[in-house]
């Protein structure tokens, strides 16, 4: 089995839309144009990528890397080489762009869960808010990487569903807090008793 | 001049009761499990983290809702509830903010602001003095709250 992770910057609120440069919104690049930088907080995203088997991608987020994580090659050398699979009903295989290793198209979250039968590197999700909600929905997320910023952003993407649900307990395995008072946190989801 | 604090136990995603919450449920479906860590005998930390917001707050908002959960027959006692462990004279007084006040109440200590939730965080900061003026919610007088805090710091 491995090990699927949903890693996210997020604000108090929940809010994880455009941490970055995006434009669409309104506090657009949040996690830097907001508080003090601090490199410590992104040694996380540094393990991230050393640790990650392959990359699963909601559709819109895949639109949205594909243009431009190639050419980051100093930033992104290993994603890079890494699998890819989009899950997408509508994403056509000869639409795919070139050059960005090798990615495969899920048309469904059975697909998902079959991937997680394999026994290679752990499924890495980010950006992907609505995968992300599906996945939690379907309970084939194992565990979150959270960079929660001290931040009340108000409307935005969620990083949860808000659906009906039963309560999901968490397990805090790590946390940690920076000087910009970002706070980390590694939570599997406990499926004991289950 | 007193700060206010929203003190409120909260889900990872946002939640600060299960659905449905009621007067004969305050905390809704499941909601318990937010407050678990409150009732908890075994975890002095826990413990300590609660007498120490209690000793700092001097006064407290809470909107109508809550009060009416609070003040039902579900609701605080001698067992449980805000500063229970105190004689009612001492506790720090609580203000609710509503369209209009009860006729009567079960509990004693609490006034009633019908002015708005400006007007109730107001008059408990003008009570608590130096001292943290908390805010217990529901949700609804947190988020209003928290728009008024944005505001006073633009002002």
């Amino acid at each position: 089995m491995r090990r699927l992770i949903i890693t996210a910057f997020v604000s108090l609120d929940g809010v994880m839309e455009a941490p970055g440069g995006e434009e669409e919104h309104r506090n657009a690049g949040w996690t830097f144009n907001q508080l003090p930088h601090d490199d410590a907080v992104y040694d996380l995203k540094d393990q991230e990528q050393l640790e990650a088997g392959a990359l699963l991608l909601g559709r819109r987020s895949y639109e949205a890397f594909a243009p431009v994580w190639p050419s980051m090659t100093e930033e992104f050398a290993r994603y890079n080489e890494l699998p890819k699979y989009v899950v997408s009903s509508s994403l056509r295989q000869e639409n795919l762009i070139e050059g960005w290793g090798e990615i495969s198209i899920l048309r469904s979250l059975d697909e998902v869960a079959q991937l997680k039968e394999d026994d290679d590197g752990p499924l890495l999700v980010h950006g992907s808010a609505a995968l992300g909600h599906s996945l939690a929905e379907a309970d084939l997320v194992d565990r979150y990487h959270l960079l929660v910023f001290p931040l009340l952003l108000g409307a935005g993407k969620r990083l949860f569903p808000t659906t009906e649900k039963d309560a999901t307990r968490l397990r805090l395995m790590e946390h940690e807090a920076f000087s910009n008072g970002v706070q980390k946190m590694i939570l599997d989801v406990s499926r004991e008793g289950s | 001049m007193s700060t206010v604090v929203a003190d409120v136990s909260m889900s990872l995603d946002g939640y600060i009761t299960g659905p449905e919450p009621s007067t004969r449920s305050g905390l809704g479906r499941s909601g318990d499990a937010l407050h678990q860590w409150a009732f908890a005998q075994d975890s002095p930390r826990d413990h300590q983290l609660l007498e120490e917001s209690g000793a700092r707050t001097d006064a407290a908002v809470m909107v109508r809702n809550t009060f009416d959960f609070v003040d039902g027959p579900n609701g605080w006692n001698d067992d449980i509830g805000y500063a229970y462990d105190h004689a009612p004279s001492s506790r720090s007084p609580i203000f609710v903010v509503t369209h209009q006040t009860p006729t009567s109440s079960r509990l004693e200590g609490f006034s009633f602001v019908t002015e708005g939730v400006r007007a109730a965080v107001e008059a408990a900061r003008e009570t608590a003095g130096d001292d943290e003026t908390v805010i217990m919610g529901g949700a609804l007088v947190t988020q209003h709250a928290t728009h008024l805090t944005y505001r006073l710091y633009e002002d």
